[in-house]
């Protein structure tokens, strides 16, 4: 099986967060958390399944078996080799060529990870290529994606993938269910430009469970001309960060401990009746508290204009870089002028947004969910290292703390 | 409160019909003798008008009938997770039950209809997962 890197997934250190901020090491204290699932009545009403519609299933298998196969034999192929999270795959900013077919692939793994160090909280995590959130994929408008989706024999469970960035049979979804053993391959063109969510989406009570253990990720789909501001000037970045914001519901035991599983599954009725809460017990960027702080931190320079993609499958969130800013955003689509100079921007649940910032100063900057209980309580802060030059034109602390004259 | 329910009714059926129907309990649990995900039994040979009632002894199951699996003329049915219910089965044949979320995991089982049962043609043709036809294979060896 293909090995991917996984940093974002490089155990944390409890020293490294606190060399950080003090903010990103007030995550640590989601322990001391009360345990409010606890109370949750053991007996919910369960959740009916519902089966969609026979009829209307038929009506599309009989609607694809009668379509004009589609003729791409005069496009050329592209291989797109993903890799994990923060990071970004190989890509142009401004196509080269005609429309192409970006060819990708991706593995159902089911993984035991630690969310929090500290707490011993840990998640059979459902993940595409081992990794929370999926890898980050990047087209161009006009592209088409060509997805083979491997679902390994070993796995507990069935998965499938709907793009929202995708037209049609639940974005790939309806057509994308494989068992433990099964591959499948779904081509889509990508027609709206635009940073999306992609996410699993089994059916039912299994979507959100699938979705808070993480199997969920964007893809970006680039104007074939590359990124503009407002006035039409070329906008380009020096890297990306690419970051996922993923809450986690996590059963605990009588006693408030995080419970342990066996098995991928094993924790389906307990994850329902915490989910049910809506509260998660983190609110994590990359998988796990402290994923992208301390020595995971991201470093950049000043002078460097860097992409900042966030993902947000489940939840609403804000991020704001602390002491910086986002001098371009885009919230909804790459259609639209960006929104510029901004303190605080939005990511609506169920999608992807990307901002750009150039630093002018270096220091650690933290990247948080704004809303700032989640951000050092659940877990959702990130760290960038800046080096460079510091300008005292922007910024000098001109008296250094001392005592009050009287 | 459902559950009581359910068991009087199911001890209802089974007292009226006590002459000829009999209940049938099977057990839905997350780790059994045959590993995990498991009815227990996960095979049964009852006679027609019998009923079944399953059991979410662990929590998380539920029992459902897989379509193109059960008899010409006999009702589907599908249960809530976590909630037991009881099946009358009337019409003769072999019945595929699975869980719905585990159906990956295998969680499956056969019930047998009637004395003379014989496995339909193509019974275990359709796509089913790799540990459920598994054990399928190993459920209908009992016939």
């Amino acid at each position: 099986m293909t090995k991917f890197p996984k940093p974002g997934l490089a155990p944390t250190n409890r020293r490294d967060i606190l060399r950080g901020t003090a903010l990103a090491g007030a995550a640590a204290f989601a322990a001391a958390i009360p345990a409010t699932v606890a109370a949750t009545p053991r007996r919910l009403p369960a959740p009916i399944l519902r089966a969609p519609n026979p009829h209307v299933v038929q009506v599309q298998a009989e609607a694809i078996a009668a379509a004009t196969p589609a003729d791409l034999s005069g496009l050329a192929r592209l291989r797109q080799v993903l890799v994990a999270p923060p990071f970004a795959p190989v890509h142009e900013q401004v196509a080269t060529g005609a429309p192409k077919i970006v060819e990708i692939e991706m593995i159902t793994e089911e993984r035991l990870m630690v969310v929090d160090e500290d707490t011993g909280a840990s998640v059979w995590a459902l993940t595409y290529n081992g990794s929370v959130p999926g890898p980050l994929i990047i087209v161009h408008q006009g592209d088409y994606v060509e997805l083979t989706l491997r679902n390994p024999v070993e796995s507990m469970m069935e998965h499938n993938i709907d793009f929202h960035a995708s037209t049609g049979a639940l974005g790939g979804g309806a057509l994308t269910h494989i068992y433990p053993g099964e591959e499948t391959v779904l081509r889509w063109k990508a027609t709206k430009a635009g940073c999306f969510t992609y996410h699993c989406a089994p059916g039912g009570a299994m979507i959100p469970y699938h979705v808070c253990h993480g199997m969920n990720g964007a893809i970006m789909v680039l104007p074939r001309d590359g990124l503009k501001d407002g006035a039409g000037n070329p906008l380009r970045y020096d890297s990306i960060a690419y970051i996922g914001e993923q809450d986690y519901y996590l059963p605990r035991d009588e006693n408030g401990d995080y419970i342990q599983y066996a098995i991928a599954g094993e924790d389906y009725a307990d994850s329902l009746d915490a989910m049910r809460t809506l509260i998660p017990t983190h609110s994590v960027f990359n998988g796990a508290v402290g994923a992208i702080t301390g020595a995971a931190a991201m470093r950049f320079n000043v002078g460097e204009t860097v992409l900042m993609v966030h993902n947000s499958c489940n939840m609403d969130s804000r991020p704001h870089l602390i002491g910086g800013h986002g001098d371009y955003v885009w919230e909804t689509s790459f259609d639209v002028a960006p929104l510029t100079s901004m303190e605080t921007w939005f990511v609506r649940g169920g999608s992807a947004v990307a901002a750009m910032y150039t630093f002018e100063q270096p220091g650690v900057y933290a990247y948080v969910n704004h809303n700032l209980i989640i951000a050092a309580l659940l877990g959702a802060t990130a760290h960038f290292i800046v080096d460079g030059p510091w300008d005292n034109t922007l910024m000098e602390q001109v008296v250094a703390p001392r005592a009050i004259a009287t | 409160m459902f559950r009581s329910f359910a068991t009087a009714l199911a001890f209802g059926t089974w007292m009226a019909g006590a002459a000829y129907a009999e209940n049938h309990e099977v057990m839905m649990l997350n780790r059994g003798d045959a590993g995990t995900m498991v009815y227990e039994p996960a095979f049964l040979q009852i006679a027609p008008g019998d009923t079944v009632t399953f059991i979410p002894t662990d929590r998380s199951h539920n029992a459902e009938s897989i379509e193109g699996m059960i008899p010409e003329g006999a009702e589907p049915f599908t249960g809530r997770i976590n909630e037991e219910i009881t099946v009358t089965f009337d019409v003769e044949g072999l019945y595929a039950i699975r869980c719905t979320p585990h159906y990956a995991m295998g969680m499956v089982m056969t019930i047998a209809v009637g004395d003379e049962v014989a496995v339909p043609d193509g019974f275990l043709e359709g796509r089913i997962p790799r540990t459920a036809l598994q054990r399928f294979e190993e459920q209908l060896a009992n016939l």
